[in-house]
């Protein structure tokens, strides 16, 4: 008796750790263990044995069915981590296969520019208003000291549409429209679409957008001016910057200003871009012209302040590097799809 | 206005370099466009020579000439027609480089051996002339390398003034602004007219006709003067100033013009008929030559110089031919005037006229330094052509304007330049640009005298920006501004923003294109001429008659972007453009068109392919749902209807509305559109009026209770006569349904095997639930069943 189960238990041992799948464990599980299983029988073909042997020899079978459970599940658990293993293995992908990507679109360059300005003078304060593209001389011109037939509307040739209306020539149409309907304090930007009789080439349109600046109060100085536009100009092109105020003359500002920024391109040192000069020409800007609050019924004795205006695909082109303003319009989507 | 460098040391003393005088004059509002010279530097070895002898060569055609560089005259041969012995000439000397790089050397022309070679202008990239060799004034120093005879490196700055300032448009005027800047005084000619013979009274009359048009005109009489070239050193300034050297008398009115900024004429005196001036308009019809070879006809607007007969010149604009100054010219009457701005812009803008003294008439001149350049003039002409002055100057003119007085508050001044410019420096800078400044004590505040060339100056403005160029706008303070201020953005914006935003994050791309548009273009969308689409603003002035009408769609700007794409292999298109379209209320227009803010959508070809998924095309389906999801983003519920539009496919196209508002409308491309617009596949537009829709936005937003009992979702697969539309199967549902019925989804449209011809199978999945208990199967098999009832009742669907 206990050689038959020394004998089955080499065996049993054997098969157990020659078991190469969880199937056959189970099996093997059954054949010694279960309830018709061979250690079962043993225990009852006990009754054949010596009543004094009997505790023994159960204790024995005991011991070995304790074993063999603990040695079977020992390797069940080796066995089902292999075959994870294994799954796992065969599950691998080509994770260098390309991403399904969410279609997504682009927004034109030109958005992209107008809502960084917008977002730097909302934060400083401005509000965004818009006027009319379709404009009366008298805003687009007179209102703004440029009255008929003055040499200065040379610098802009002007689209008519009937002898008072006109394609607006640049958005500071706006600041008058503004100032008609509201009293100081006027804090706003008014960016838009403009017209000039331009023929297109790689640095003309007839069409482009500008953003008109205007800040009325009683206090605002000519020294707020530098500080707002300084501030914008770090914001749009980075810090470090050097900027540049230089005399200038627009109608309806006294004192007018260019403001130029250390050429993007070569950093000053002097290129093609900057014409060699090493600045680049960035916005217009200057007190309002008291002749201008006067006539919108604002008394300049009491107010002062600035105006300004940026062409925005200047910007766009200089912060892009984009050398031809004619892609900006003709839409190709392999520069579209670029931003 | 080109400035050289050298003879702007006349009037002031310059002592720093051409970049840091550049760099002061940009920073104090002379704006310097570039810095170049006439001629660059040539080669030293091309030198001035003069041409002692001249004979055939043994061919007959070419010249030999025996020419003096200042050493042994050498022999050169020429094939030029306008050599002639005495002449002075460039020389380039063998060894020597001409600009473009050629290497002279000893030829040989049939035996005879050329030393060297004259040049033309165009050989030496001095000007276009090639049709003979260059001739050099007469006091020219032979032997000199020619970059120094004609001063061809010297400096010169190319200035932009700006319209405000026309007293700048001088040499003179430069040289002001430059001794304001440098602290430098100012040195001016100095002028002196020996006059002798008869009284001017005796040989002409001016009579001015119309005294607003010419409101300042003086003339003087020069007898006996010899017409021929003028010196190297007038030659040379002409020619620095960007004009060519013609003969003494034209040279010198052209010196005084670049010197001053006045500009003058010279007639022949002789040629006048009866010798006398009448400033006048010209009549109907009336018609001169000018000295550009060109008979213009003229009208009433126009001012006109004339004499006893005929106009004699185009006043400001342009001489006749008829009394020009030639070699046989003996007596000139100089003429120095002042016309009205405004009349000589129009006639110079209806003649398609300009010249450097239109230009200045427009601007405005200084009526103190009108009788001045006249004499300057006159006192060159008797030092260069030897004439004699005729006793006295005819001038007339009405009272000129006083000297105006501007009171200036230096407080003001710093409060609105954020600055604290003391007084005394003020003052300081005023002086310097000739205003005369008296100190108002009692009340704080200068007086200012504006000098008469300062046309600019009327008010303390004016002066304020004087101070601050001249102070240095890099010296006041950068600040921010005082006050506290609430910026925001504008709904219209901000709505057109939430559009792109979700139309972007959907996979489209947008687009910006021009305002202006063809009328062809609606032609070329099938529409009926009298369609409003094509009432239209007009341009007067358009660049190209395909840009000559502000657009009333943004239609066919979305074709013409599909199409271009397209020709550049990029078929799968999916695009948007948000911008104004242009509505008139009635044409021609008598007020504003109205500006509509727009959103159009063209999709055409497939979706980007990827590897998981099979391709996909887009369709109306896929433009429609974008646009339910535009609205639904907007929080706005729409309706569809079927529409009829010529532009659009009639049986896949639809408008949409809000409410009762149709605020749009889209559908597949109709083939014969697509094929004009050469499109390669089917495409998609969508047009929105976002202004429409604005106009329904409610900013109010409320969230519904979460159900607390679980829901139902059962399918319903039904088999539906295809002559029923979708929407009236989704009302009975809902209707039938009544509260329990809680979402709807379409879920599957079928047509084809195992369907009955004329039907098409449409599977629902319905979700049921009440907000008070948990619904029981009974109760969810009832509702359904009275669904399925209705159904067929009404519609005669049947469930499959
Ligand atoms: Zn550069």
């Amino acid at each position: 008796m206990r050689e038959r189960l020394r004998q089955m238990r080499d065996e049993a041992w054997k098969r157990i750790s020659e078991a190469d799948d969880t199937g056959e464990l189970d099996k093997l599980r059954v054949r010694y263990l279960g309830k018709k299983g061979e250690l079962t029988a043993l225990l009852r073909s006990m009754g054949s044995l010596p009543p004094e042997e009997r505790p023994d020899v159960g204790k024995l079978v005991n011991e070995l069915r304790g074993q063999l459970d603990d040695f079977l599940k020992e390797r069940l658990h080796n066995l089902e981590a292999r075959e994870l293993e294994k799954r796992l293995e065969q599950e691998a992908i080509d994770i260098t296969l390309p991403g399904r990507r969410p279609a997504f679109g682009r927004k034109h360059p030109l958005t992209q520019v107008l809502e960084e300005i917008e977002t730097i003078f909302v934060g400083m304060g401005f509000e965004v208003v818009e006027g009319p593209e379709v404009e009366l001389d008298y805003y687009n011109f007179e209102a703004l000291n440029l009255p008929p037939d003055h040499p200065t509307r040379d610098m802009q040739d002007t689209f008519f549409i009937s002898d008072d209306i006109l394609l607006r020539s640049q958005t500071s149409p706006v600041q008058i429209r503004v100032m008609e309907k509201q009293e100081p304090p006027v804090r706003i930007i008014a960016p838009g679409k403009v017209y000039r009789v331009d023929v297109v080439d790689a640095t003309h349109s007839p069409m482009f957008h500008q953003v008109e600046g205007l800040l009325v109060d009683e206090h605002t100085t000519f020294g707020d001016l530098k500080g707002v536009l300084g501030a914008f100009i770090e914001a749009i092109f980075g810090e470090g910057r050097r900027t540049r105020f230089r005399p200038s003359f627009f109608p309806f500002t006294e004192p007018s200003a260019e403001i130029d920024v250390e050429c993007i391109m070569c950093n000053g040192k002097g290129c093609r871009s900057c014409s060699n000069a090493g600045w680049l020409e960035i916005l217009g800007a200057g007190m309002v012209d008291p002749r201008v609050l006067q006539r919108v019924g604002y008394d300049p004795q009491k107010y002062q302040g600035f105006a300004f205006g940026m062409g925005v695909e200047r910007i766009a082109m200089l912060k892009y590097g984009i050398d031809d303003i004619r892609l900006l319009f003709e839409n190709d989507m392999r520069f579209l799809k670029q931003f | 206005m080109l400035i050289s460098y050298d003879w702007l040391q006349e009037y002031v003393d310059v002592d720093i370099e051409v970049p840091e005088l550049a760099e002061l004059l940009t920073l104090s509002g002379s704006e310097v466009d570039s810095i170049g010279s006439v001629g660059g530097r040539l080669d030293e070895r091309i030198i001035v020579g003069q041409i002692v002898e001249l004979c055939l060569h043994p061919d007959g055609k070419l010249l030999i000439a025996k020419v003096d560089t200042g050493q042994k005259p050498l022999a050169l041969v020429t094939g030029a027609p306008n050599v002639a012995v005495g002449q002075k000439l460039p020389v380039a000397l063998i060894g020597s480089v001409l600009p473009n790089g050629q290497v002279i050397e000893a030829v040989s022309f049939q035996g005879v051996t050329s030393y060297g070679m004259l040049c033309s202008e165009q050989e030496l990239e001095l000007g276009d002339d090639a049709s003979g060799i260059m001739i050099l004034p007469l006091d020219t120093p032979v032997g000199m390398p020619l970059t120094d005879a004609l001063g061809l490196d010297d400096p010169i700055i190319d200035l932009e003034i700006y319209p405000n300032r026309p007293d700048c448009l001088s040499v003179l005027g430069i040289a002001r602004e430059v001794a304001a800047i440098t602290g430098k005084s100012l040195r001016l000619p100095t002028i002196k007219v020996m006059e002798a013979g008869s009284p001017i009274e005796d040989l002409t009359s001016v009579t001015v006709e119309d005294m607003k048009l010419c409101p300042f005109y003086s003339a003087r009489v020069i007898r006996n003067i010899q017409v021929g070239p003028s010196p190297l050193w007038l030659q040379k300034r002409v020619v620095a100033g960007g004009m060519r050297p013609i003969n003494n008398v034209v040279d010198i009115t052209n010196f005084v013009l670049l010197e001053m900024g006045q500009p003058l004429h010279a007639f022949d005196y002789e040629r006048l008929a009866e010798k006398r001036i009448v400033v006048r308009r010209a009549q109907p019809g009336e018609a001169i030559t000018t000295l550009d070879g060109e008979t213009r006809v003229l009208d009433q607007e126009t001012l006109v110089i004339a004499d006893a007969q005929k106009p004699v010149c185009i006043a400001g604009i342009m001489g006749g031919v008829n009394t020009e100054v030639n070699s046989e010219t003996t007596s000139i009457l100089l003429e120095a005037a002042i016309f009205q701005g405004l009349s000589i812009r129009r006639t110079s803008r209806r003649l398609g006229l300009r010249s450097e003294a239109s230009a200045r008439f427009e601007k405005g001149l200084d009526p103190s330094q009108v009788t001045k350049a006249l004499d300057r003039a006159t006192q060159l002409l008797v030092e260069i052509a030897g004439g004699e002055v005729s006793r006295g100057t005819i001038v007339v003119t009405t009272k000129l304007p006083e000297q105006r007085v501007v009171i200036f508050n230096p407080d003001r001044c710093n409060r609105l330049l954020g600055a604290s410019i003391p007084q005394e420096e003020m003052i300081r800078i005023l002086e310097s640009l000739q205003f005369e400044v008296k100190l108002d004590k009692a009340n704080q505040q200068l007086e200012v005298k504006v000098p008469s060339h300062r046309l600019d100056i009327e008010l303390e403005a004016d002066l304020i920006e004087e101070v601050a160029r001249l102070y240095g706008y890099d010296r006041i303070p950068a600040t921010l501004p005082k006050g506290v201020a609430q910026g925001g953005e504008n709904r219209r914006l901000e709505v057109a923003a939430q559009v792109r935003n979700l139309l972007v994050g959907a996979g489209l791309t947008e687009i910006m294109t021009y305002s202006f548009d063809s009328p062809d273009s609606y032609r070329k969308l099938n529409l009926p001429e009298e369609h409003e689409l094509g009432q239209a603003v007009t341009i007067q002035n358009p660049l190209t008659t395909d840009w000559s009408i502000l657009r009333t769609s943004l239609v066919p700007h979305l074709l013409d972007v599909l199409r271009h794409n397209a020709q550049r292999q990029q078929h799968d298109l999916q695009l948007f453009e948000i911008g104004s379209v242009f509505v008139p209320e009635e044409l021609p227009l008598t007020k504003q068109p109205d500006e509509r803010l727009t959103l159009g959508i063209a999709l055409m070809g497939d979706y980007p392919r990827d590897w998981g998924f099979p391709p996909r095309e887009v369709d109306f389906f896929e433009l429609k749902g974008l646009v339910e999801a535009v609205f639904d983003d907007l929080g706005l519920s729409c309706q569809w209807e079927k529409t009829n539009h010529p532009t659009l496919h009639p049986g896949r196209s639809a408008v949409v509305k809000v409410g009762n508002t149709k605020v749009g409308i889209l559908g597949e491309v109709h083939p014969e559109v697509g094929e004009i617009w050469e499109l390669p596949a089917r495409a998609y537009l969508a047009e929105l009026s976002l202004e429409a829709i604005l106009a329904q936005i409610s900013h109010e937003k409320r969230v519904d209770k979460l159900p607390r009992y679980p829901a139902v979702a059962r399918d319903l697969a039904l088999l539906a006569p295809d002559t029923i539309l979708a929407q009236e199967v989704l009302e009975v549902i809902w209707a039938a349904g009544g509260d329990l019925v809680k979402e709807i989804t379409l879920f599957d449209v079928y047509q084809g095997r195992q369907i009955p011809s004329g039907h098409r199978s449409l599977a629902y999945s319905i979700l049921y639930q009440a907000r008070d208990r948990t619904l029981t199967d009974s109760e969810v098999e009832a509702v359904e069943g009275k669904i399925i009832t209705e159904l067929e009742t009404r519609l005669g669907i049947t469930r499959r």
